[in-house]
């Protein structure tokens, strides 16, 4: 029989020696602010953040607490200080199409500098107009204007007066016109004197009358025109003194914002505007027709009472101002829904009325981050409606379309704008799971186009004495910026074995910097609570107890019902066709693992292992798999030249809630070769191991807590010495076992046995010796292989002999 | 035994009825600040001329609004004065009830030169709208009065200090400059007479002009090229003929203030 020899003590656990670190308290040490292990995605991230071609936006996956964006912040924070400061963005009223405000784009700090300009140039350009339109010589010009066309009038008036009276005719003015009567020595005669008056002579003067009529129209004909003329003239009259009014204060805009072609034109622009709409100066600053001043550009950010309709019309709208930056912007937008991330378009309720107008556009996150980074949850991102086609959508076009969501769904018809589109040169940095992002590579095929780069964030990193001693670093990093007690030597070192354990592996720490962090908050708890001024070992130790007995109680009420028969688990003596496997449980950040019965029965058959938890679906593909990897293995060691002909069932016992996975395999096939061979197998042994067609045990993950899983439950019934878990060898470099777990192996109280096939795996369970094959294929004689074929044969032969009778009765 | 103190009210006729120069008019009454209580009579008149001519079946009014021509029509004319009278009556209402003005409104029928000579004879002020013209006024900036001079004409007569008080006082109340035209027969006369107007404007800036002609349409001339918002005569009710009336309504650019 193989001896099989138990791990000992010291393999484990690997301590980390506090002798490796070279330090009394981790106060003494130069704080580490880079994640260890992390250079790959730190070099992705580099690249992704220098590469300036058009999608190389970047992806930055890994878990929870990872440090991705400590790393994100880091990097950004240099890159951010090596580049220029962004552009600042404004919007200005567009005054040939209010409806579509036009974007200027000006130097850092320059935007609310011309806001400042503008301002003042409205405020002197109400003085100055005013000054103008009140001062003597411009009412004499427009009086001199007026005056014209009165005259005009009035002679008009005269000659028509002379052209009626020489036809016996008076023109009277009344309240709605004039009437044309007839005079008799400058007196209108009355109707009695009308009477008398020949028939003749009436129908003269009716002539007289029409003549004049026609006269009168045909001179009233004229007088539009010349009213046009004047108002023509006073117009210009008006132009002119404006041009001169405000012609100088804008001019010296002008040359002021002479680099920027854009706000030149715009000024230009403003000043016609000005020279048309100069009654705005000049009714004063009062708050009088809202909707109006509104409706063509009023400044809405409040509508400030005391604000002119100028002020409103000429306001400049601030969108993006990096005045205060000190280098490129970087943006981490928490809440990225569509108008937060694209901006909005804001309305006011006004008499009943949804308007809006130039000033009521507010920025997005990526207007506030063009021209540096912008970083965003993805996940976050993605359960936004519309955000993330509005991202995509941005960063395709390569300009940022401001529209309200309700106009992009055509839900709402209200009057609403049409901004002019800022161009966009933004890094987006999505930070998310690796399932995100390969779901989004798999489903999404603009994705790929648009993030090209992706950073991938380790979950582990190797557990060499140098990263140890720059973990310390780290450490010694998060209890000063957290201003936690400082850690001792002892304390760090069992802070690393927390990480190692963590990381589920004895030769890697994990990367999870939450993690490390927390555990360093609770040890600090205790450490106070202890009155400590720094944390040891012990306060390490309790935070962990603590936080463990938190978490446990599913695993405690489980283990109870073990060990109240409830759930059915033997820890000694031994069963045919009966094994101890281990299932392992993860409810949120904690795992544990328990014992779990595994039976198998056998029969003649047509060579079928029916695995009862897939027959009823609570098994998972994974298990399903290693269970019908157990019938190659049968038939291709055992009965190669037969037909397999065994029916045999296996199954979880008290499974109800279903199973995944195929650690368990190994102990399904010892069931069942121990139902084919009907030799018991040990209750006070475990086993976990995935197997392989050729009987190799294979790695599982959850080592650790499978281990302390049974031990916990013979612990509780009392260590009889001869207890302990079959693991695959492979795992032995994964094992941090609990210190109660090593302490019982050392007093030899527990056993941990690494095994490589099944064969080793029989030898521990039977106490028999498996039995190799010899050159023939035949198994030696008592062995549990041997037992096993033989039983296959008859079976096979039954089933044989069962064809044949078939046959027989059929002819 | 109680003793009654009686108040002397100054009175202020308003002769009203053309809804686009009435308001001109009624803003020069709420220019003024008569130091003394007023009492205003509002004027409507219904031009008894028009009515005789209804009757005459070849008379026509034309309109100026619609460029319609029509018959004129008793029955319809005096609609129009009822309606045209009730207009200036809320119109005058508005005016003066928030300055505390005790008002009536009166309508009277005649010829309106004859009537207004006759109303003169018994109020302190008269106010007259300016003449409607042909056709709307163009577009004046700032609208009405404002910004616009007070004119006021000042000769030997004793009513013309009356109506240079209440000139300033208008200037004064309407933030304007103040223009005195001086009317004399003789030009050796103007010295004395400005001597005599600047002794009563004191440190107020002011502007004279100078006319040696009587001739009122001479003063509306100087008037229209003054571009002023009013105009204050001094006139003793005697002084006032009737064709001096007829140019003042139907000549006059702006509002006028006769000044008993």
């Amino acid at each position: 029989m193989q001896n099989i020899k138990p791990l000992s003590a010291d393999e484990l656990y690997r301590r980390c020696d506090p002798e490796l670190l070279d330090f009394e308290t981790t106060a003494e040490l130069e704080a580490l602010a880079e994640p260890l292990g992390q250079d790959r995605a730190v070099e992705a991230m580099q690249f992704g953040t220098e590469i300036q071609a058009e999608g190389y936006n970047l992806y930055v996956l890994g878990p929870q607490g990872s440090g991705r964006h400590t790393v994100i912040r880091r990097i950004l924070a240099g890159k951010s200080a090596a580049s220029r400061r962004a552009d600042d963005w404004c919007y200005v009223n567009n005054f040939q199409d209010p409806s579509k405000p036009r974007a200027l784009r000006l130097p850092p700090g320059e935007g609310v500098n011309l806001r400042k300009d503008i301002d003042q140039l409205i405020d002197e350009s109400h003085t100055a107009l005013t000054a103008a339109f009140e001062s003597n010589e411009y009412h004499a010009r427009q009086h001199a204007i007026e005056e014209e066309l009165q005259e005009y009038q009035e002679n008009s008036f005269e000659r028509l007066q002379a052209y009626a009276r020489e036809r016996g005719i008076k023109v009277i003015q009344t309240s709605t016109g004039v009437v044309f009567a007839p005079i008799r020595d400058d007196k209108t005669i009355s109707a009695d004197e009308f009477k008398k008056l020949p028939k003749d002579k009436q129908e003269h003067i009716d002539a007289m009358i029409r003549e004049v009529t026609a006269e009168f129209q045909h001179t009233m004909q004229s007088i539009p025109e010349e009213a046009r003329k004047t108002r023509q003239k006073l117009r210009e009259l008006d132009h002119e003194v404006s041009m001169l009014a405000v012609g100088s204060l804008i001019n010296q805009l002008i040359q002021k914002y002479m680099s920027l072609p854009r706000v030149v034109a715009y000024l230009r622009d403003m000043q016609a505007d000005i020279v048309e709409n100069v009654d705005i100066f000049l009714k004063g600053s009062g708050n009088e027709g809202t909707i109006q001043a509104i409706l063509s550009g009023g400044r809405s950010s409040g509508f400030e009472q005391g604000d002119s309709p100028a002020m409103r019309r000429y306001a400049v709208n601030v969108i993006v101002s990096n005045s205060g930056e000190e280098g490129a912007p970087v943006v981490f937008e928490n809440h990225p829904t569509f108008p937060n991330l694209i901006g909005k378009i804001e309305h006011m309720s006004e008499m009943g009325t949804l308007i809006t107008n130039f000033t009521l556009i507010r920025p997005g996150a990526l207007h506030r981050a063009n021209g540096g980074y912008l970083v965003i949850d993805a996940a976050k991102l993605l359960v936004q409606p519309f955000a993330w086609e509005g991202l995509k959508r941005a960063l395709k076009s390569r300009e940022i379309r401001t529209q309200s969501l309700g106009e992009v769904l055509s839900l709402i018809s209200t009057v609403s704008l049409e901004p002019e589109p800022v161009p966009l040169n933004t890094k987006v940095f999505l930070v998310g799971d690796r399932l995100l992002y390969y779901l989004l590579q798999v489903y999404d095929p603009e994705f790929p186009e648009l993030f090209k780069v992706a950073a991938d964030f380790e979950d582990e990193f190797d557990r060499s004495p140098e990263n140890s001693r720059l973990f310390a670093r780290m450490l010694a990093m998060m209890a000063s910026r957290d201003r936690l007690r400082p850690l001792d030597r002892a304390g760090t070192a069992r802070l690393i074995e927390a990480c190692v354990r963590e990381a589920g592996d004895a030769e890697k720490i994990s990367a999870s910097l939450m993690n490390a962090t927390d555990l360093v908050r609770e040890s600090d708890f205790y450490a106070a609570r202890s009155g400590r001024h720094v944390i040891g070992s012990e306060d390490v130790q309790q935070a962990i107890d603590a936080r463990t007995h938190r978490a446990s109680r599913i695993r405690d009420r489980l283990q109870e019902e073990i060990l109240r028969g409830t759930l059915l688990i033997d820890t000694d003596g031994a069963v045919v066709g009966q094994v101890n496997a281990l299932a392992i449980a993860q409810l949120g950040e904690f795992a544990f693992a328990h014992p779990s019965r595994v039976t198998a029965r056998v029969a003649l058959g047509s060579g079928e292992v029916v695995d009862i938890e897939r027959e009823v679906e609570l098994g998972g593909p994974l298990h399903s798999k290693g269970v019908l990897i157990l019938s190659g293995y049968l038939s291709g060691r055992y009965v190669i030249d037969r037909p397999l002909s065994l029916s045999a069932s296996l199954v979880f016992e008290q499974n109800y809630s279903g199973i995944e996975g195929d650690s368990a395999s190994a102990a399904e096939l010892c069931a069942l070769l121990s139902a084919l061979s009907a030799l018991p197998l040990r209750q006070d042994l475990a086993i976990t191991g995935s197997i392989s067609q050729h009987g190799q045990i294979q790695a599982i993950g959850g080592v650790n807590e499978k281990i302390e899983g049974f031990f916990d439950i013979c612990n509780r019934r009392g260590l009889s010495g001869t207890q302990g878990v079959l693991i695959p060898t492979a795992n032995v470099k994964h094992l941090m076992l609990r210190n109660d777990v090593v302490e019982a192996v050392r007093a030899g109280q527990f056993s941990v046995y690494p095994v490589e096939d099944i064969d080793q795996c029989l030898s521990l369970l039977t106490g028999k010796e498996a039995g190799a094959a010899g050159e023939d294929g035949q198994f030696a004689t008592g062995t549990v292989n041997a037992l096993v074929r033989e039983r296959l044969l008859a079976f096979a032969e039954q089933r044989h002999a069962f064809g044949s009778s078939d046959r027989n009765g059929d002819s | 035994m109680m003793t009654e103190k009686a108040v002397a009210r100054i009175r202020v006729t308003v002769m009203l009825g053309n809804s686009l120069t009435d308001r001109d008019t009624l803003a020069v009454l709420e220019l003024l600040q008569p130091e003394s209580p007023a009492e205003v009579l509002g004027l409507y008149i219904e031009d008894s001329e028009l009515l005789s001519l209804a009757d005459i079946p070849v008379v026509r009014e034309y309109c100026l609004l619609t460029q319609v021509e029509r018959r004129l029509q008793a029955a319809e004319l005096e609609r129009q004065f009822r309606a045209q009278a009730r207009i200036a009556e809320q119109a005058l209402a508005r005016a003066a009830s928030p300055r505390g003005y005790p008002w009536s409104f009166r309508s009277l029928r005649g010829d309106p030169v004859v009537l207004l000579r006759e109303m003169l004879a018994e109020v302190d002020l008269m106010l007259l709208g300016a003449a409607a013209g042909m056709t709307p006024a163009t577009r004046r900036r700032g609208g009405g009065a404002a910004g616009r001079p007070v004119m006021a004409v000042f000769d030997q007569a004793e009513p013309a200090t009356r109506a240079l008080q209440v000139a300033m006082q208008l200037a004064d109340a309407g933030r304007t400059r103040l223009v005195i035209v001086l009317t004399a027969a003789h030009p050796d006369e103007l010295p004395a007479l400005r001597q005599r107007a600047a002794g009563l404007v004191g440190d107020r800036p002011a502007e004279y002009l100078e006319l040696t002609s009587r001739d009122t349409a001479d003063l509306l001339s100087q008037l229209r090229r003054q571009v002023a918002g009013q105009l204050v005569i001094g006139v003793p009710a005697e002084k006032l003929d009737d064709e001096t009336i007829a140019l003042l309504r139907n000549r006059s650019a702006c509002p006028v203030v006769l000044v008993r």
